[in-house]
């Protein structure tokens, strides 16, 4: 996936300017201090902000994204299992087996995030960290070709986020990962590509 | 717990209703015109009375029947006319001046209006419609417009099927104005069905027998009829409440 010449303001505000970014199979962390336009580009290449100007190519044609956004964005009355599955395609009627399948996985990606005994609470009952991690497993159960992680540790205790980095490094294989973070440490823990900004352009 | 703090609500409750009813005995007292009032003996004597009688409760199975299905259109009506405005700027700009019309215009205008155009026994049915119908809409579109617009960007991103964003979202977000508003209406409906019946005159109805009850100056039945208005509005509230707003906290 390729972005070419990406310019970007908000009023007088120039967030991004003449950005061009190339992103192959495997993790790309995009790294910086807060305010320099990151999500800004993620939103953008989650079609979700138009650039002023500038291009966004994808080879093959349109990809598949998901995305994990800076916010939680979670559902706060439903559970956490139905926070996951709820952005599945599973249909309205029918479709057992598919959704049997689809809950395993929600299930499996859970337990995974360490929350095996946590998956029928509610949303707002849970901690920032844990609602993390659901929107994490929101993001991985999607069916995309592009992940784009907007700091997706943020809020996870010492405990639990290497496991949890671990579990995106397993996800990353054979997928383009884009991970936008400001802590260099998370960076150099996912390896891959390394783009350090101090402001984009 | 629940059934001890509502029973001691109840035993608070009594000491003004006593209080109350000593009023209303107070003011018999003194009027001393049976024209005018009747005692609460009198009138509970009478209400008893009436309740034993088959047309009492072919009355009100009527009136309560015909206000109810005005009540359950205004319902389905308003939702489905507010999620199109919601929708659609044009619909919302063309529907507004239209229910706030309705909402401004008097029920006894509607009722003489409606007289001249439809049966008198489809009266309380358009009346409770029409009343109704702008406390759903106002209701239910400011639920849908205050949904989460960040919710609904998620969605977008995940290309989430239409009745998925309805039933998660929408629904979740709205139901609880909507209940609102049925609650609100719920009584709305009962008070201005049974006006319409009484304008309209429209037999076996609980508004005929309050009509009766003016011309022939029976202020006992008048009374009683009264009473029985208030004690199945109330009923009908709490049933709503009920069946509806369980699962509304629930929804919650």
């Amino acid at each position: 996936m390729e972005i070419k010449n990406i310019y970007k303001s908000f009023g007088d505000n120039k967030v991004l300017e003449n950005i061009s970014m190339r992103f192959d199979e495997g993790i790309t962390c995009i790294m910086g201090p807060s305010g320099r336009g990151k999500t800004t580009l993620a939103y953008i290449i989650a079609r979700l902000v138009a650039p002023d100007s500038g291009e966004i190519s994808f080879p093959g044609g349109q990809k598949k994204i998901s995305l994990m956004f800076q916010e939680d964005r979670l559902l706060e009355w439903e559970n956490a299992i139905s926070n996951v599955l709820f952005v599945t395609k599973s249909p309205i009627l029918g479709g057992v087996r598919k959704k049997r399948e689809y809950l395993e996985r929600g299930k499996e990606l859970l337990t995974q995030a360490g929350l095996a005994d946590s998956m029928y609470k509610k949303a707002a009952e849970l901690s920032g960290g844990m609602k993390r991690r659901v929107c994490l497993c929101r993001a991985l159960i999607a069916d995309y070709d592009l992940l784009i992680l907007d700091e997706p540790f943020k809020g996870l205790d010492s405990g639990i986020k290497p496991s949890i980095m671990d579990m995106v490094k397993s996800h990353a294989a054979g997928k383009t990962v884009i991970c936008i973070t400001h802590d260099p440490a998370e960076a150099e823990f996912l390896g891959g590509e390394l783009v350090a900004v101090n402001r984009l352009e | 717990m629940k059934i001890s703090s509502s029973f001691h609500k109840s035993l608070k409750a009594i000491p003004i209703i006593l209080f109350w009813l000593l009023v209303w005995e107070a003011a018999n007292f003194f009027i001393e015109s049976n024209l005018i009032i009747v005692s609460p003996r009198e009138t509970f004597a009478r209400l008893f009375a009436l309740a034993q009688t088959a047309d009492f409760w072919r009355s009100i199975g009527t009136s309560m029947g015909r206000i109810m299905y005005g009540f359950g259109l205004a319902l389905g009506a308003g939702i489905i006319i507010a999620a199109v405005s919601a929708r659609f700027k044009l619909f919302h700009q063309l529907m507004l001046p239209a229910i706030n019309a309705i909402n401004a215009i008097p029920i006894a205008s509607f009722t003489i209006l409606a007289l001249m155009a439809m049966q008198a026994r489809n009266l309380p049915v358009f009346v409770a419609f029409v009343t109704v119908l702008p406390i759903v809409f106002y209701n239910t579109h400011k639920g849908i417009v205050s949904t989460d617009p960040l919710l609904l960007e998620m969605a977008d991103v995940f290309n989430v099927p239409p009745w998925k964003r309805i039933f998660y979202i929408y629904f979740k977000t709205v139901a609880p104005y909507v209940l609102s508003a049925a609650n609100v209406g719920i009584g709305f409906a009962w008070k201005s069905g049974i006006a319409a019946e009484l304008i309209g005159i429209v037999r076996g109805t609980i508004g005929a027998n309050l009509h009766t009850a003016r011309i022939f100056l029976q202020t006992a039945d008048l009374f009683a009829w009264t009473i029985a208005i208030v004690l199945l509005s109330y009923l009908m509230e709490k049933l709503f409440m009920l069946v509806f707003n369980r699962r509304g906290v629930k929804w919650k």
